[in-house]
């Protein structure tokens, strides 16, 4: 680019030195310039020919306007995802190596501190904490409970892994007091100086102060799980009369002498533990592995930002589609320009990069935008996670990385877009962009749509004047019509897509309701006979049955493995022998905790959908039925196979009789309660009931629980727990909503992409039709007439990309479904077509096309006669 | 004292021969046909044309409307390729160059005046005069706004000079164009019918301007329809059916017969 002397020296420059063309006679020609007919400083700020580009961007202020603000919105949601992922890795990560997480975690019976020792000095192990855990509900007034665990530690300030830090108040706690984690203050409706009531598992209720708040980041989010955690010291438990003891070990291994510790070695490491540890006689309830380095979020917010990503990216195509269309109008605008360029000197390459120029600054302008909202966003958007991954956002500066590539993108994107139509422009002949044999603007005529149109009117005379207008308009430009289509058809089957992935994620809610299809859980303190407690819960008005239903915690004992492939044998330090990891499926031993469930063979609480073989029948005894969380943990088993399970210490062999769908589930087998119930040795006697009520009301079913809470204890039966299926589901649902929330933000993101290309598409058919409106004006169009062939032809190109959309939304709409439900539950979702959501899109398209069409009308409409057939 | 030459560039005296490729004249078309391809076949616009035109010649070409005028001209501009024959301009074979190559020469050695004028629209008049120079990277990039004045002030259109073209009369603007195609120092000016659009006094203004330039020693080849400025002209060549069907001088300074 040249660029040249300043404004100030200029004027007396010129004016000292009268010019003469080629001094034929310096003396005709004396006359100095008139200095104030030059003395415009800034026409010398740029070369001629990017003050063509700077000129023709602000001569069509709308268009730029938009195909700007459509680059934006991309690189705007480009920004925020990548912005959000960076911030997150890095600060989220940080709060979590801060606090040394462990590598695995085993539930147990229960130890002491000399077996903390003894874990402690085995070679295999780095480090060891310990933790009680005590599982409790907290009264929230009016009878409502919400589960709260509680937590004491051996040591309060010295916590080698899994540390809990001290954010409020005295730390340790004092007696009788509780640090509340700080994510379940909210929950707890309670603040710091408030008394709670706790109710322990034996039903013994205490109160404690709460003193403080704690921040404790392996916690799994509070509104998750919707249940409350707490901190208390064991000088409180043990007034409570609960001796100290540990019930989970977190240890983190030691560094192999040789090889990586990838999540197999941890896995045997965390056997050898859990060897020790039964040996002593304790029982090992669970036991969770973590993958090194990650957090436990990793696992939800890598296909989250995956999703997030991709939409941003489409919304990022599709603003490069309005790119596209511009680019090619202002090309075919301005063919007798290029030509005349040429004419006088211009080569293809100058002519090119003019116009690439041109783009480059749509790209500047809007990262101008998109960089500082895309930081923002970033930060908003961090800010919203950390509310449930429960860290601390610190400012800290831009994220780099992210901008870098809003940069590249906002750049790359739009210049990529525009060499097509640039190049094609460009190539333009001067004899072509000069005489009259050039380009036709849009050619209508060709193809099969165009005779179609053009007959529809023999065979539809009642299509007035105006609308043939506008349909035949709406295919004059081929090309520019197929990207806007694509934008809109794309962004209206994404919006249909997101709003079924919403509908999929209540109806698998539904469906395992239907599984699970009771009101009320009501839990006591001990065995009773069962139809005590039918007899009971029935006489509280509103109840119309209840059941119990035997449970257990079980395990599988699998079949040995041929040789060599049972549990690999330790490698003994300096020894690196064995430790190939070996496939879950082919491992022998035990399977992880199954739940099993004994119905009563009647049941009318259980609508299982098999996937295979048959349901329970009443004749049934070792027969089971089991879902397919469970199949998916056990490939091996079939239906007809005989297992073998472990239950209470107990092996006992069962026959596989139907695969049941697990929605929502974890692995979990069916089984009858008669049956159970004389194995265990508890027949007719249970320690819960469920409960069916005539409503379908969350708050009606409250209203029952408190009565039946009430009726049981004033018949003398203890209640230690007591929930509502929608108490239940919160967290579930609430998981949910802030995925569909996430996804509608982006699916708005690319209805405004489409709508804005929809707007730019009119306002460059408005543009290049000029001339032809300014005919219509001349031979009588009325302003109304003009407005309505232009907002017709809008409304057109929306509602057929509506059409469009609907049959595109049936496929993407299920894979969405179907990949949204294996990332965030393991399994795809109920699939449920969102009908609602078809004709919300044909209200918005349709609204969208009007307002996108109307305002370059409006234009039209008041351009003049002279006005108009003065453009060229 | 402003430079307004480009360069000086090697200037054999007329029928001396000293052109790189024999050329002794500064134009020489050597049997040049144009064919365009029609619906309905091959269409000859132009069939083996000779035409020889010296430095500082004055040409008026005339003839029919679809005679072949244009495409004549288009010849000499390298706007069009002949499809045979030669195009000789100076040191130039014109019909060997690329595309890329064309625009740089013609850019140095041509300027071309349009009909309609072809001001671009969003540049005010100076910086549509500047533009050649800018594209051909003539001229040191603070000598080019003189220069353009300069043109202006040949053409006296300086105190329109930051207006925009929509807001200047037609013959206003083919002033402007004229000193757009003066903008590097062509030796040849090509105008297309550049009095057609303008009412005949306007017209008569932009031919002494003309007649100026080749009096300045610039050689000038105008398509016109107007028989009285053509006749004005120091020659004029009549085309018919793509083929030469007269070629007369005028007496004076270049009374001297092309063919
Ligand atoms: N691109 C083209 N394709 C087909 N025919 C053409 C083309 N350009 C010019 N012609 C034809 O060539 C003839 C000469 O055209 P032109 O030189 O423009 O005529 P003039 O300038 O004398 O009016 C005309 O008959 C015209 O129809
Ligand atoms: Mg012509």
């Amino acid at each position: 680019m040249t660029t040249t002397r300043s404004g100030a020296e200029l004027p007396s420059a010129r004016a000292s030195r009268a010019p003469a063309l080629s001094g034929a006679d310096p003396a005709s020609d004396p006359a100095p310039i008139p200095s104030s007919s030059v003395n415009k400083p800034a026409r010398r700020l740029l070369s001629p020919r990017w003050a063509k580009v700077g000129r023709d961007l602000t001569s069509h202020r709308m268009r730029s306007l938009l195909v700007v603000l459509s680059i934006a919105v991309g690189v705007f949601a480009v920004g925020v995802i990548v912005g959000t992922r960076q911030i997150l890795n890095h600060q989220l990560h940080a709060s979590f190596a801060a606090v040394n997480p462990s590598d695995a975690i085993l539930g147990t019976s229960g130890f002491d501190a000399d077996t903390l020792t003894a874990i402690r000095r085995m070679p295999e192990v780095e480090s060891a904490s310990a933790r009680f855990s005590l599982y409790t509900r907290a009264h929230l007034g009016d009878g409502r409970w919400l589960e709260l665990t509680l937590f004491a530690l051996p040591d309060w300030q010295d916590i080698p892994l899994n540390i809990v830090r001290q954010e409020s108040g005295p730390w340790p706690p004092a007696r009788d007091a509780i640090a509340v984690e700080r994510m379940s203050l909210p929950m707890l409706d309670a603040a710091i100086g408030d008394s709670l009531t706790l109710e322990l598992p034996d039903g013994r209720r205490r109160t404690v102060n709460v003193t403080g708040t704690a921040h404790d980041i392996n916690l799994p989010p509070a509104r998750f799980t919707n249940q409350a955690f707490g901190y208390v010291t064991f000088d409180t438990l043990e007034r409570w009369g609960i001796p100290k003891r540990f019930t989970s070990l977190s240890i983190r291994a030691a560094d192999p002498a040789s090889g990586v510790k990838d999540h197999a070695y941890v896995q045997q490491v965390t056997d050898l533990v859990q060897d020790k540890l039964e040996k002593g006689g304790r029982a090992v309830n669970f036991t969770y592995v973590a993958d090194p380095k990650k957090h436990p979020a990793d696992e939800v917010l890598n296909p989250v930002f995956l999703l997030l990503g991709v939409l941003g990216l489409l919304s990022l195509l599709l603003s490069a589609f309005l790119v596209v269309n511009t680019i090619a109008a202002v090309m075919a605008q301005q063919v007798r320009q290029i030509g005349v360029m040429k004419t006088i000197g211009a080569g293809f390459g100058q002519i090119v990069r003019l116009y690439l120029g041109m783009v480059l600054i749509f790209g500047l302008l809007a990262l101008l935008v998109a960089l500082p909202a895309g930081v923002a966003g970033a930060y908003g958007f961090t800010i919203f996670l950390s509310q449930f991954l429960n860290f601390d956002v610190v400012y800290e500066g831009v994220p780099l990385s992210a901008l870098a590539v809003q940069v590249l993108v906002g750049l790359l994107v739009p210049l990529a877009a525009a060499l097509i139509p640039i190049y094609s422009g460009a190539r333009v002949t001067i004899r072509e962009a000069i005489s009259n044999y050039g380009l036709g603007q849009g050619r209508f005529g060709h193809g099969p749509a165009d005779r179609f149109l053009v007959a529809s009117q023999r065979y539809a005379p009642w299509l007035s004047r105006p609308l043939v207008i506008s349909l035949r308009n709406t295919f004059r430009r081929k090309g520019r019509l197929a990207l806007t289509m694509t934008t809109l058809t794309l962004g209206g089957a994404i919006f249909i897509a997101v709003l079924s992935v919403r509908t999929s994620l209540y109806q698998t809610v539904d469906d395992a309701i239907r599984n699970n299809n009771f009101h009320i859980v009501i839990g006591f303190d001990r065995d009773l006979r069962v139809e005590v407690l039918q007899n009971e819960a029935l006489q509280v008005p509103g109840v119309i049955a209840a059941e119990s239903w035997g449970r257990a915690s079980t395990r599988r004992q699998r079949p040995d493995a041929p040789d060599d492939a049972g549990v690999p044998g330790f490698p003994l330090s300096g020894q690196s022998e064995g430790l190939g990891a070996t496939p879950p499926g082919m491992r022998g031993g035990e399977s992880d905790e199954i739940r099993l469930l004994a119905p009563p063979a009647d049941s009318q609480m259980i609508q299982p959908q098999l996937t295979a073989g048959r349901w329970l029948l009443p004749e049934d005894e070792n027969a089971l039925v089991v879902n397919t969380n469970f199949m998916d943990a056990e490939e091996d088993v079939a239906i007809g196979d005989t297992i073998t399970l472990r239950i209470d210490g107990k092996d006992s062999d069962w026959v596989v009789v139907g695969v049941a769908e697990g929605v929502l589930d974890q692995a979990t087998i069916y089984t009858n309660s008669e049956y159970f119930g004389r194995l265990t040795g508890r027949a007719g006697r249970a320690n819960s009931l469920r409960v069916l009520t005539d409503s379908e009301d969350p708050a009606e079913h409250r209203r029952i629980a408190a009565a039946l809470e009430h009726h049981f204890e004033d018949a003398g039966y203890h209640v230690t727990q007591l929930s509502t299926r929608a108490e239940n589901l919160e967290g579930t649902e609430y998981q949910f909503s802030i995925l569909v929330n996430m996804l509608l933000v982006m699916t708005f993101l690319m209805a405004l992409v489409g709508g804005l290309g929809l707007m730019g598409t009119m306002s460059i058919s408005v543009i290049e039709r000029t001339r032809e409106i300014g005919v219509m004006r001349a031979i009588g169009a009325a302003t109304r007439a003009i407005l309505q062939i232009i907002i017709v032809e809008g409304v057109l190109i929306g509602l057929i990309s509506w059409a469009q959309a609907t049959l595109l939304a049936f496929p993407l709409s299920r894979l969405l479904s179907d990949q949204v439900g294996i990332a965030f539950t393991d399994s795809p979702l109920s699939f449920s077509f969102s009908l609602p959501a078809i004709a919300l899109w044909l209200l918005i398209v349709a609204l969208v096309a009007a307002l996108a069409s109307y305002l370059p009308a409006r234009t039209a409409s008041r351009l003049t006669v002279r006005e108009v057939l003065a453009y060229e | 004292m402003l430079k307004l030459r480009a360069k000086s560039r090697p200037r054999p005296p007329a029928g001396a021969g000293g052109y790189h490729h024999g050329n002794t004249h500064l134009i020489d078309l050597r049997s040049v046909t144009k064919s365009y391809q029609t619906a309905a076949g091959e269409f000859p616009a132009l069939r083996q044309i000779d035409l020889l035109v010296d430095r500082g010649e004055f040409v008026a070409v005339v003839g029919k409307s679809g005679s072949g005028k244009s495409t004549l001209i288009n010849m000499v501009t390298g706007i069009d390729r002949p499809t045979a024959g030669q195009v000789l301009i100076g040191d130039t074979a014109v019909h060997t160059l690329s595309e890329g190559q064309m625009a740089v020469w013609r850019g140095k050695h041509v300027g071309v005046i349009f009909q309609f004028f072809q001001l671009l629209p969003t540049l005010t008049v100076l910086e549509n005069v500047m533009l050649p120079m800018d594209f051909c990277n003539t001229y040191p990039s603070r000598a080019r706004v003189q220069r353009a004045m300069a043109l202006l002030e040949e053409v006296a259109m300086v105190e329109h000079a930051d207006k925009l073209p929509s807001a200047t009369s037609g013959g206003q603007q083919q002033r402007v164009a004229i000193a757009r195609a003066l903008a590097n120092d062509p030796d040849i000016i090509v105008a297309d019918e550049p009095t057609g659009n303008l009412d005949s006094k306007t017209a008569d203004a932009v031919f002494q301007l003309f007649q100026r330039l080749v009096d300045e020693g610039k050689t000038i080849l105008m398509v016109t329809h107007d028989e009285e400025l053509a006749r004005r002209a120091g020659r004029t060549v009549t085309i018919a059916d793509g083929l030469i069907v007269s070629d007369t001088a005028r007496g004076g300074r270049n009374g001297e017969l092309g063919q």
